[in-house]
């Protein structure tokens, strides 16, 4: 059963978190530092060797050039995506970059994709997770935002492959918050999720119903979030540093790192007091010291969450519904601890929030309970099904740039549409088709995900093959295309040239070294269990042979189980756990009929009024027999 | 996105019995073993197992579809071998598609003519060709008076979002608009209920027939063709009601 | 299906939009449908009696971009073909031009459509303007 475990990961803005389901109740898994949470951050030390986390953390302020924070927010874009991105956010694109291909990032004088970034910390999570539970961990189910686009959604999933993690779903911020909040299958009622996290907004309206949490609408922004504060916040600092000191620390990125820290800081203080200090020492001596009040923090912030209201009231339309009829709504991500977010949203709906739930960690448990549902499901997780929807509508550009819409947004995945194509010339053998995601009427309003070749149509007519093109969205929010000419039955080749994003050789080539250091790790614990295993049951065999019981066995049966002793004997030396396990697996089972024999002397010693402790049968993992230890493995 | 080619294999001929246990199956999922079977090439109706008809209890639609969903969706077959795991994946997409068209009244009855051979596209084209070739012009399928009105309160439209963008304020335009958005969602609902009298027309000539009796095609194009026709004037209501809604709130 | 420039631009500064005077004798009026998508569209020419040589045309469209770039280029077309030329124009040259993909094809025969109607109208205009003419003699 250990090889079906699957895990469930917030792979989050800010912070990221594995965790998986325990009996009936998800839990998060701790990393060795005894936290739940792993910050997202990625920092090469001075060997070049990849940190994660809160050790990572450091280097954001001693070393910022080799640190990197918020990848998220690069996942699955181009580097004309990000111009807003780079203004506010100390990322240093490789000098080399082409557009159109994949951006990388710099981290000391080495150059990293974001799903390869994203990948370090996943394969933190997975170490974590292997750790906790003594054995490895190979599948997942991933969280993504709700209003992730395709590109966004296919990076994540590479960024789990490049983690040696096999990505079995990935599920929607909110609708996995809506599963942990929901595990109490009594519920019934339109939930609203407002999840705002480090970098990403979503709002979805669930229906839940004797077991299926279904999706109505969602809506989102994925360029908005807590750090959009700290940059504000950061910003004014930076001003006021220039005005009142006279100081520009605009390019110093210790500074500016130091400045971060003690913003966020300020931000978290402020959802609990009142009023807080910054302080922070600056170059030639200087010191930068203010006081904010709850109040100057909230009229800042206004701004910046009132983006929150248009996706709200858009979820709320696409729902038909109003603010009343929502019967409960559930907070999630960090930044709806702050007073003022809790007030916007408790004005939107009309309602009190629920706050039960630590916000930093639903998403994550919600992702133990769907990974819990995949792996076949518990009494816990009975009759829990996910009806999830796409949050973007799909389309194709036709005529003048526009986007003609074949998927609707909010439509229940999987779904499909089918389009029928010709040819415009007599004799054409290709067709091009440019697939969209977006609401926006101009196709260069909406994202484009790939251009695709129609290819090897047989010579017609112009006008006359009818190339059925088919578009499926599956369950992870992902499309897949497929077509065919109708009338010669011939399946169309198809060339994709996805806009953003890594070939499938890529991801293959990125793939994190399985004998890095900590599978190395987990390999010499494997090879020294599997030797005292062997130990164990050599052992019990050379006890074994000392009772009546032995003389009982057939030469064939004898032989059979001292060429299977020295081929135990002979594998333990070497480095190779799987073939120990082999041969202690060997030995189990030709010593069965021994460990039967010894068992019955024992059960007949009894009754003959001896004790067990009497009964020459051997001891420890040995009784009944050997094979039961192996069992458990 | 991936690009992988979803062919569904065509079903085997012999789509009476289950593919894994062998025992006689429903069309989805077997009831034996409750494995996933291969798609079958079905039109909406048919996967619900509902006759082509138009009044459809759309409660018993959506419990029919939850209860299909706990037997076909990916989620529930991920541990199933990779080729159940796809027709899970076309089943599944097959039921959502199914179910969101005939859940809606205006799509299902847009599916149900599509169905019987109507192309909204081929009929407007054909009339095209048609006053080509005569020299004659174009039957319009919607009566001129609506285009006229369809026409003038897209102007007023423009002029009122022209108006806002340069800051102006025309509380005449506002309300002479307002007025018509109530005018046109009552017209709406007007048209709903027209369609609904159709439905029940065309629900009896199924009727009709399953129980024995002939119907003429005559007698189905007479019923299609009222619903071409109100759908078409449906169109052009339904997009000034949207337009309309958009310019006063924007 | 590469879309040429021109089209681009069609759709983004479409040609002759405007009106004409409905009410004067050598203007002619179409306005058409396509109940497909709501769209509407309204096409006019102003038509040289002496030459019938169409001098001018204009136009407002109601609905998708293609409608819009259909419509925009029938009325380049039209302007200096005599109104028989203009009625040898077919929506599928127009699809040709523009590459329209059998989706909006729809959009291409209501710019064929409104050029027939605006002709139509001009002709019934001149047929009832002729006795008129006769009787001011």
């Amino acid at each position: 059963m250990a090889s079906e475990r699957i895990v469930g990961i917030d792979l989050g803005t800010t912070n990221s978190l594995v965790a998986d389901m325990q009996g009936e109740n998800p839990v998060v898994i701790p990393g060795e530092d005894g936290s739940n949470l792993v910050p997202s951050v990625v920092a090469l030390d001075q060997n070049n060797q990849p940190v994660v986390g809160n050790s990572a953390r450091n280097f954001l302020i001693e070393t910022p050039e080799r640190a990197v924070y918020s990848i998220k927010r690069l996942m699955g874009r181009g580097v004309e995506d990000i111009q807003e991105e780079l203004k506010l956010f100390p990322f240093r694109l490789a000098d080399d970059l082409q557009p159109g291909e994949v951006l990388r990032i710099k981290l000391g004088d080495k150059t990293f994709t974001p799903p390869e970034i994203s990948a370090l910390i996943l394969r933190q999570l997975k170490r974590n997770a292997e750790r906790y539970f003594g054995a490895p961990v190979t599948k997942a189910v991933i969280t993504v935002p709700a209003y992730f686009n395709d590109a966004q959604r296919q990076a994540t999933k590479d960024a789990g492959r490049i983690a040696g993690l096999e990505v079995l779903r990935l599920v929607n911020e909110p609708t996995a918050a809506s599963l942990a909040y929901g595990l109490d299958k009594k519920r019934n009622g339109i939930v609203a999720v407002y999840d705002l996290g480090g970098g990403t907004f979503d709002i979805s309206i669930l229906r839940l119903h004797d077991g299926i949490f279904e999706v109505i609408a969602t809506n989102g922004d994925t360029h908005l979030g807590g750090d959009d504060i700290d940059n504000l916040l950061i910003t004014i600092a930076l001003d006021d540093i220039q005005g009142d000191l006279g100081l520009n620390v605009r390019r110093n990125a210790e500074v500016v790192q130091a400045i971060r820290k003690a913003v966020i800081d300020a931000k978290i203080a402020l959802s609990s007091q009142p009023s807080t200090e910054l302080d922070i020492e600056l170059p030639q001596g200087k010191r930068y010291q203010r006081e904010i009040t709850r109040k100057q923090f909230e009229q800042l912030i206004q701004p910046i969450i009132d983006r929150t209201v248009g996706p709200v009231k858009q979820a709320l339309k696409d729902a038909g519904l109003k603010p009343e009829q929502i019967d409960e709504v559930v907070l999630v991500g960090g930044s709806t601890r702050i007073p003022k977010v809790r007030a916007l949203v408790k004005d939107l709906f009309r309602r009190d929030p629920h706050t039960d739930l630590n916000p930093d960690e639903v998403v994550a448990l919600g992702a133990a309970v769907q990974a819990n549902i995949l792996g076949g499901g518990s009494v816990a997780t009975e009759n829990m099904l996910l009806l999830d929807v796409t949050p973007l509508s799909l389309g194709i550009e036709v005529a003048g740039g526009v986007t003609d819409k074949i998927i609707l947004r909010n439509s229940t995945i999987p779904a499909s549409a089918t389009q029928f194509y010709t040819t415009q010339v007599d004799g054409q053998a290709n067709v091009a088709i440019h697939v969209l995601q977006g609401e926006r009427e101009l196709a260069k309003d909406c994202r484009s995900l790939a251009r695709f070749d129609l290819r090897g149509i047989p010579p017609m007519a112009a006008g006359m093959p009818r190339i059925e093109v088919k578009f499926l969205i599956d369950a992870n929010g992902i499309l897949h295309v497929s077509a065919r000419e109708q009338r010669s039955g011939k399946e169309a080749e198809i060339q994709v040239q996805p806009s953003y994003g890594l070939t499938d050789e890529q991801v293959e080539s990125m793939i994190l070294d399985s004998f890095d250091s900590a599978e190395e790790d987990f390999r010499q614990r494997q090879i020294i269990e599997a030797r005292n295993e062997a130990a164990t049951i050599l052992a019990a065999l050379e006890k074994g042979k000392k009772t009546p019981a032995w003389g009982k066995l057939t030469t064939d049966e004898k032989k059979k189980i001292a060429k299977l002793e020295s081929a135990l004997n002979a594998v333990t030396n070497e480095d190779d756990y799987r073939a120990i396990r082999n041969a202690i697996e060997a030995l189990n089972q030709a010593t069965t009929h021994l460990a039967e024999l010894m068992m019955d002397s024992a059960v007949s010693t009894v009754l003959k009024g001896k004790t067990m402790d009497e009964a020459d049968m051997g001891e420890g993992p040995a009784a009944p027999h050997p094979v039961a230890k192996a069992e458990f493995e | 996105m991936t690009l992988t080619t979803i062919t569904a294999k065509p079903a085997p001929e012999e789509t009476q019995t289950c593919w894994s246990c062998g025992a006689m199956r429903a069309s989805h999922f077997c009831e034996a073993c409750g494995k996933v079977q291969p798609p079958a090439p079905v039109d909406y109706f048919t996967f619900f197992g509902l006759p082509r008809k138009l009044n459809i209890d759309v409660v018993a639609l959506d419990k029919d579809f939850y209860e299909l969903s706990r037997k076909l969706h990916p989620d529930l077959n991920a541990r199933a071998g990779s080729q159940e795991q796809g027709w899970s994946l076309q089943q599944s997409s097959r039921l959502n598609d199914a179910h969101r068209v005939l859940k809606d009244p205006i799509k299902r009855t847009e599916y149900l003519l599509k169905l019987e051979g109507v192309e909204l596209e081929e009929q407007s084209k054909s009339a095209t060709e048609k006053a080509r070739a005569t020299g004659q012009l174009k039957e319009q399928v919607v009566p001129p008076d609506l285009l006229e009105e369809v026409f003038e309160l897209n102007v007023q439209l423009e002029e009122l979002r022209m108006n806002k963008k340069m800051g102006e304020d025309d509380p005449a335009l506002v309300e002479e608009i307002g007025r018509q958005k109530l005018e046109l969602e009552q017209k709406h609902e007007a048209l709903l209920e027209e369609l609904k009298g159709y439905w029940k027309q065309w629900d009896a000539l199924i009727d009709r027939e399953q129980s024995g009796q002939s119907v003429s095609q005559d007698e189905r194009k007479q019923v299609r063709d009222k619903m071409v026709g109100l759908l078409n004037r449906r169109n052009y209501i339904r997009n000034l009601v949207r337009d309309v809604s958009e310019a006063l709130e924007g | 299906m590469s879309y040429s420039e021109k089209v681009i631009d069609h759709y983004n500064h479409p040609r002759n939009v405007g009106s004409l005077d409905k009410l004067s004798n050598d203007v002619g009026t179409g306005l058409v449908g396509a109940p497909e998508c709501g769209d509407v569209m309204k096409l006019q020419i102003r038509v040289n009696r002496d030459t019938n040589v169409i001098e001018e045309a204009k136009f407002k469209t109601f609905g998708c971009g293609s409608a819009i770039a259909s419509s925009s280029l029938a009325t380049e077309w039209v302007k200096g073909k005599t109104v028989d030329e203009a009625l040898s124009i077919k929506n599928m040259d127009i699809v040709k031009e523009l590459s329209l993909p059998p989706v909006k094809i729809h959009c291409s025969v209501l710019a064929e459509d409104a050029i027939r109607a605006a002709i139509s109208d001009w002709k019934k205009k001149q047929e009832t303007a002729k006795p008129l003419a006769v009787e001011a003699k």
